[in-house]
């Protein structure tokens, strides 16, 4: 073969382009770009007339950082975040390690349980947690004839309609890595476990929960993140008196017109879900140093 | 042997049924203090399922299993006390091997000083002192293994099951660590039992073999003895390779009964019969020696060279024998000669080196 022979294009050059093309397509013009946009916003300046003046400043962090009203709704979203990823937890737990015992077709059909909640529209959800949680609502009815309340309990509307409903709504996210980490787990080592002498609790708390860590660190980060960035159920559940981060940006951008504000506290919500991730990826790495690169 | 006074470890008439499936059918064995048994047999001969039941993770339908005189079924698996070695070893990935070992001792509340006492004591026992700190994943296959027999010896286990223990090692490794574990077990002197299918492995560690199949024991017995005297046409199959000829019994002058194929070979039987039973006679390949001319020192029996194959210590022959291709393997020294395929030879073997068993219906 001579020298001047064109080299031949090997598939491999052009295929990881072509196989990645399609989501760049997305990501970039609605996702990158978008971003970049808010990030270039969040140095700006609000103004009463002119809007949005262009500028390289970082007095909306420093307003936004050193405002209580502003840290409230931080402090009140990761509050809410962790809440609900730890009542999901409690009870996302034994249903996964009740679905790792169970065979092929009762699993499915569980799973299929576990899913629907996702099939079905947030909305029409809420619309059902409504007519049980209202003041005149089913559990209200109930408390009041069992006469354990003179008045109804405000549950609709408040911290405590929202949080059931976070739960609800994200309970799955949690099922599912704890499902896949305890379905890992063999079997034998809790037979071990077992033949060194360990009794049924000691197996739990000394191999079985240990060794789920990983799972319930990825069930964690997941739902922190979505309740962080959740818009539908604070407001259509909750209350402006326990303000949530997504609402509160709507509002500074849409209600206010404040964008460089509203820009700045979306890029700050960023780097509190950056640094929950990176803060429990620590955590995890501390709780199970065994558990590198999984 | 199973009204033996002096068994430590007992299993009488036990059976173990899975739906449709016999596991294990009115299995008998006794075990001496200290003794090394090896329960050899295919997958699926129910070797597995009697450990299991010795270990306690599953319940007999039917039997009894007494250790010391104590009946073992009621007691819970984990206070019997029984150090069990898997084939996946089953380490704890999330502990590293200090950990590992002394994992029996911190759920038994042991003092703290016992623990690192006894730990110490069988991570040197198995080598393992350089490695304490590691976590599995960061061991070799061979040491996993070892982690692994040094956490069931840290409880000072009455019994010690391995199950498939060496199988997930390399050959040279396995040979290796099957003389190490059977000189180990024999010095600590805890009765142990091991599964294997594999022979040599069953012959190298085991004082006495319990050769399985299709949920029964077959025989029990020394190495030796269960290779040189098998009861049943299984245990003659299963160790060493073996040629079988359909045959039948007659009665020669003299009163004496004699096994007679359909080939030719003639057998002396001291087993009972009548004259015309079928039977099937037997030939290890090992015992056949052959010969270019007739000799009439043994049987002898012409046939023709079909194929010779070279396995290392032995060459293998197979020889065309009126239809039946009969295995023989001669020593495989340098220089000897081989000898040409289609050439005929002739095939000796000594009479005691021949097996008459009844015809089985396998």
């Amino acid at each position: 073969m001579s020298l001047t022979t064109a080299r031949r294009r090997a598939p491999t050059d052009w295929l990881p382009y072509l196989l990645i093309g399609p989501v760049l397509l997305v990501m970039v013009p609605f996702f990158v770009m978008p971003l970049a946009v808010l990030l270039r916003n969040s140095f700006s300046r609000d103004d009463p007339r002119l809007l949005l003046v262009s500028d390289r400043t970082v007095d909306n962090y420093l307003r936004i950082l050193g405002d209580g009203y502003y840290a409230n709704i931080f402090v009140n979203s990761l509050g809410t975040s962790f809440l609900v990823a730890g009542i999901t937890l409690v009870i996302a737990y034994p249903f996964a390690w009740y679905l790792v015992q169970q065979s092929g077709r009762k699993v499915s059909v569980l799973m299929w349980f576990v899913y629907l909640p996702l099939i079905v529209s947030v909305i029409t959800r809420v619309y059902g947690w409504m007519v049980i949680t209202a003041d005149s609502g089913i559990i209200n009815s109930l408390l009041i004839w069992m006469g354990i309340t003179d008045g109804p309990v405000r549950i609709l509307f408040d911290r405590t309609g929202m949080t059931i409903g976070m739960v609800h709504r994200y309970l799955p996210l949690m099922i599912l890595p704890l499902y896949s980490a305890l379905s890992r787990l063999d079997g034998r080592i809790l037979t071990a476990s077992a033949s060194l002498g360990a009794t049924g609790p000691q197996t739990f708390f000394r191999v079985t929960l240990p060794l789920s860590i990983p799972g319930i660190f990825v069930g964690i980060q997941l739902t922190v993140a979505v309740v962080l960035s959740d818009y539908v159920l604070p407001l259509l559940l909750g209350t402006t008196r326990f303000a949530m981060v997504a609402p509160a940006i709507y509002d500074e951008a849409i209600s206010m017109v404040r964008w460089a504000s509203a820009a700045t506290m979306a890029m700050v919500t960023i780097a509190v879900v950056a640094i929950v991730i990176v803060a429990t990826n620590l955590l995890r790495r501390w709780l199970a140093p065994w558990s590198r690169g999984q | 042997m199973n009204t033996d006074q002096s068994a430590y470890l007992s299993i009488r008439n036990v059976s173990k049924r899975y739906g449709d499936v016999t596991a294990l059918s009115d299995c008998s064995l006794s075990i001496a203090k200290g003794e090394l048994i090896a329960l050899l047999g295919p997958s699926g001969c129910g070797k597995s399922t009697l450990l299991s039941l010795i270990g306690g993770l599953q319940y007999p339908d039917t039997g009894s299993i007494e250790l010391d005189g104590r009946s073992l079924v009621d007691i819970p698996m984990n206070r019997r006390q029984v150090g069990i070695v898997f084939q996946s070893y089953a380490l704890f990935p999330h502990m590293t091997v200090r950990e590992n070992v002394a994992y029996g001792l911190k759920v038994r509340r042991e003092h703290p000083e016992v623990i690192a006492e006894r730990s110490a004591e069988v991570l040197s026992l198995l080598k393992l002192e350089p490695f304490v700190d590691r976590y599995p994943s960061e061991l070799s296959g061979g040491q996993q293994q070892r982690v692994a027999v040094a956490r069931a010896l840290a409880i000072r286990p009455v019994l010690m099951l391995l199950d498939e223990a060496l199988s997930a090692l390399d050959k040279n490794l396995r040979e290796e660590m099957q003389i190490e574990l059977a000189l180990l077990l024999r010095n600590a002197g805890i009765t142990t039992i091991l599964v294997t299918h594999d022979q040599r492995e069953a012959f190298t560690f085991g004082d006495r073999i319990a050769i399985m199949n299709h949920g029964v024991i077959h025989q029990v017995g020394p190495p030796e003895e269960v290779y040189r005297k098998p009861e049943t046409a299984f245990v003659l199959d299963f160790l060493g390779s073996v040629t079988s000829f359909p045959a039948r019994l007659e009665r020669r002058h003299g009163g004496g009964l004699v096994a007679v194929s359909e080939t030719g070979i003639v057998c002396s039987t001291s087993g009972a019969g009548n004259a015309g039973d079928a039977v099937r006679i037997y030939l290890r390949s090992d015992d056949i020696s052959l010969s270019t001319a007739p000799t009439a020192v043994h049987s002898t029996h012409p046939g023709t060279v079909a194929l010779v194959t070279f396995l290392g210590s032995v060459k293998r022959h197979v020889i065309n024998l009126g239809g039946v291709q009969v295995l023989a393997d001669l020593p495989a020294q340098p220089g000897s000669s081989t000898e040409a395929r289609h050439e005929p030879v002739y095939l000796e073997f000594a009479p005691d080196h021949a097996y008459v068993l009844p015809e089985s219906r396998r």
